[in-house]
């Protein structure tokens, strides 16, 4: 006696034009360089900000950073059980979950990955593009303005679980865009901010709201040339049940190493994906519902640099 | 540009409406009945949650979720007036949600009977542990479970079929503390689903 009901459909308007407008901005900003360059007839040339964070992700949400054109990222994310399980369960340690994932920069402003989840058995994939790149000198420019749009695929064999309602891929869909507004103020602080609007194909009551905004908030701090403090947060604005427990916060550290970087955190969040991270249930930091988690990340340059 | 046409806007709807006397009062009972909380007898800051009079006497708004105390107190972060208190754990998104659906269709004393009582191919993640769930883990489990009974793990689950004490507990034998406390006793067929599950040799599937 389940039956399957649609909301109002204003918000597929809403993100086509998202789309219209991801486009606008590619194309305003895809003019060449050298057309604005000749504008301005001075030495000077322009510092752009890099290694606003050590790689492309904060913790769980995409950061300001971008991959080098022609490079892939093998990205191994982990996450274990609740660190409140206790000493049999190894503090959580028993119980691991990962995401797997490739991103690639294809062009210096603009990169894509695809990844799968232990978590749902979840596939999500990206498309993310630099609308404008923090620069100093002849082009000035204070922040970083980074688009993100991405879609995840749940892959259990029952993702809903009510015999009536019958299981069909657009069920399975959810959807994200995301605009990252990010500042590297100097070498050891960056900080970023991150307004999310989620969408959802399907949910499982009609209290729970299909379309899910969200802000995030990440930063980095880098205490030595290694070693840095990463954060980030993400305030749920219209999420049901409105439990502040669940908002995904992660602490964390990313060391350097050679081609790796290594992030060890903590996280409530058991999900590595944006619908996981913003939707799930996460655990609550105050009663120790947090989880450990590295991520590990390798660099190949698989395209070979253009010789000048 | 593939994703938008595949973009719908769907939710599940039980038109049977949210059941008060399965779905909800169980999660009352099994999460704030405890002793020195929200019973009868203790009455708590005034709450009673154990019957449906006395849940719908206080801190619900009929048809208003946000504005009902409890729905309140549910969800927000921490202090005071966070329930349910530590050590208890807090309800699940899930249970949270079943009670705001129930207050949203006007807070009812719905009943309703179990349209067919299936005890045949039970497994403990999809039978039994949605039963525990709903009547057990109010105590027996978060972070602190109560009377050294963890029903967080299948483990914990396991030791008290072994050790005879789930049984004898939802069944009332003597010997045993009557299970769930301050409830009443489980179903006729959630009783039936865990005994055929005990019976099948209590198997972690």
């Amino acid at each position: 006696m389940y039956v399957v009901k649609n909301k109002t459909v204003i918000m597929n308007k809403l993100l086509s034009t998202g789309f219209i407008l991801l486009l606008l901005a590619v194309s305003v900003t895809a003019q060449p360089e050298g057309s604005l360059l000749s504008l301005l007839d001075e030495e000077q040339s322009t510092d752009y900000a890099t290694n606003a964070f050590k790689s492309p992700r904060v913790i769980n949400s995409h950061s300001m950073e971008m991959l080098s054109a022609g490079t892939m990222d093998f990205r191994i994310l982990h996450r274990f059980g609740d660190v409140s399980e206790g000493g049999y369960e190894f503090f959580g340690l028993d119980q691991a979950s990962m995401r797997l994932g490739f991103d690639f920069g294809i062009t210096p402003n603009l990169m894509a990955g695809i990844g799968r989840s232990t978590n749902k058995k979840e596939i999500d994939a990206f498309v993310k593009y630099r609308v404008l790149w923090q620069s100093s000198g002849k082009r000035n420019m204070p922040v970083s303005l980074v688009w993100v749009s991405g879609a995840t695929a749940n892959g259990l064999k029952d993702p809903i679980g009510i015999e009536e309602v019958p299981v069909t891929f657009s069920r399975r869909l959810a959807f994200y865009h995301q605009l990252i507004i990010g500042r590297k103020f100097n070498d050891w602080l960056t900080i970023q901010v991150t307004p999310t609007w989620l969408h959802r194909n399907f949910v499982l009551n009609r209290l729970d709201p299909n379309e899910l905004f969200a802000v995030g908030f990440g930063g980095r701090a880098k205490f030595t040339k290694r070693i840095a403090l990463v954060w980030d947060y993400s305030y749920l604005i219209n999420r049901f049940p409105a439990n502040f427990n669940s908002h995904p916060l992660s602490l964390g550290v990313d060391i350097e190493t050679g081609g790796h970087v290594f992030q060890l955190h903590f996280s409530n969040a058991v999900g590595m994906n944006e619908r996981a991270y913003l939707t799930d249930q996460n655990g609550n930091w105050l009663k120790g519902e947090i989880r450990f988690g590295f991520n590990l990340s390798r660099v190949f340059q698989i395209v070979k640099k253009r010789v000048e | 540009m593939l994703f938008p046409l595949s973009c719908t806007r769907e939710y599940v709807e039980d038109l049977r409406g949210v059941c008060f006397e399965r779905d909800v009062l169980p999660i009352f009972q099994s999460n704030c009945t405890q002793s020195g909380c929200h019973n009868s007898v203790d009455r708590e800051s005034g709450y009673d949650l154990t019957t449906y009079s006395s849940i719908v006497s206080r801190g619900i708004e009929p048809g208003d979720y946000k504005a009902s105390e409890i729905y309140k107190v549910m969800v927000i972060p921490f202090g005071e007036e966070a329930m349910p208190q530590s050590p208890y754990a807090r309800l699940t998104d899930e249970q949270i949600a079943t009670i705001a659906l129930w207050i949203e269709e006007g807070a009812e004393n719905t009943t309703c009977a179990d349209s067919t009582c299936n005890t045949t191919n039970v497994t403990f993640s999809a039978s039994v542990k949605p039963i525990l769930q709903t009547y057990c883990n109010g105590c027996h489990g978060g972070s602190s479970p109560l009377g050294n009974v963890d029903y967080n793990t299948y483990n914990g689950v396991k030791a008290t079929v072994t050790n005879g004490k789930l049984l004898g507990s939802i069944q009332h034998a003597s010997g045993f503390s009557p299970m769930p406390q301050n409830a009443n006793k489980l179903s006729v067929c959630n009783l039936g689903i865990i005994k055929a599950w005990i019976d099948s040799g209590a198997p972690n599937n």
